[in-house]
């Protein structure tokens, strides 16, 4: 199963093989995980909105075509509903770095993979200060570095509805910051 | 960034036709900055890899999907008419089980006492209205 397409994994689902529906979540799970923890910075919210996109799509399978767009219509999802997060907390003006009380509300450090055998302690913080680093950028330049992860620039900009050079010029500006943020940490 | 740098993010992630890819690779050969730039998104990237979502998230969606596959008679018909037999079993025996016999004699002797009050007042009544008449 784990040689499926995605578009054969729905199809199976919609025949009603519910292996298939699960093989589907493992499959992009920590993704989305991580994509909606990094936008919204908030435990609980990210993971009621994890959920609230796998439900649906469980929902609504039989609605849903199979073209080979699942991951852009699951990262569609997902950020609908953070946008509509946002929009409920009056926060869409104001996705920088604190609440209505000024208290910081993201985690300060955004958990990583464990430390692999190989990857020297040195290593380890370097990752971890990036991860941090990226938490501070302002949400365009954050989402464009993060989408980068798990798609192309082309799909990260058909997601965002936003051209390929605003895409490629977030992502190239969120890295300039990043690396001037270590460079004062240092 | 100089311009013969800009494709630097399109290069990294292996998103120039082959044609474009090959001459910015002779380019990087040549340029410090953008190979100080390639070590970084390496570094960005590999930091960046996606943790693995928390076991009972995903726990929670494979169950609420079992939960929603049931449909809605399963949903909500038949708890409703379970719930509904339970009680109307509880009410049956309530009232034809080992309570009815308790609760007819416990009727009975409450009407008997009653009764008895009602009587023995009455007879006071009675009593004291004679005893009223006789004096007037």
């Amino acid at each position: 199963m784990n040689g499926q397409s995605d578009d054969e994994l729905v199809v199976g689902f919609q025949n009603g093989d519910e292996r298939c529906f699960n093989e589907l979540v493992y499959r992009y799970k920590n993704m989305l995980y991580q994509y909606i923890m990094v936008m919204v910075r908030d435990e609980g919210a990210a993971g009621d909105i994890f959920q609230e996109v796998f439900l649906n799509f469980y929902r609504h399978i039989h609605d849903y075509q199979p073209e080979g767009k699942l991951k852009s219509y699951l990262f569609t999802a997902a950020r609908n509903r953070i946008l509509n997060y946002f929009r409920d907390k009056d926060k869409l003006v104001s996705l920088d770095d604190t609440d209505e009380e000024g208290n910081p509300y993201w985690h300060d450090e955004l958990p990583g993979q464990d430390p692999q055998p190989l990857e020297g302690l040195e290593r380890a913080e370097l990752a971890q200060q990036i991860r941090n680093a990226s938490l501070r950028l302002p949400p365009a330049q954050r989402e464009a570095i993060y989408l980068k992860q798990y798609m192309t620039f082309k799909e990260a900009s058909e997601l965002l509805n936003r051209p390929l050079g605003t895409v490629l010029a977030d992502h190239h500006r969120g890295i300039r910051k990043m690396q001037k943020m270590l460079q004062n940490e240092a | 960034m100089k311009n013969e740098c800009e494709n630097i993010l399109l290069y990294f992630y292996g998103e120039l036709e082959p044609q474009q890819a090959a001459a910015f690779q002779e380019h990087v050969a040549q340029c410090p900055h953008c190979r100080r730039e390639m070590a970084f998104l390496q570094q960005t990237q590999q930091a960046l890899v996606p943790p693995a979502a928390p076991q009972t998230l995903v726990e929670g969606v494979l169950a609420g999907a079992a939960a929603g596959k049931q449909g809605w008679w399963s949903r909500i018909v038949k708890p409703a008419l379970a719930a509904a037999l339970v009680l109307g079993a509880g009410v049956l025996f309530f009232f034809t089980g080992p309570y009815r016999s308790r609760y007819q004699d416990d009727g009975a002797e409450l009407m008997a006492y009653i009764s008895a009050e009602a009587d023995e007042e009455y007879n006071n009544f009675v009593a004291d209205f004679e005893a009223f008449e006789e004096k007037f």
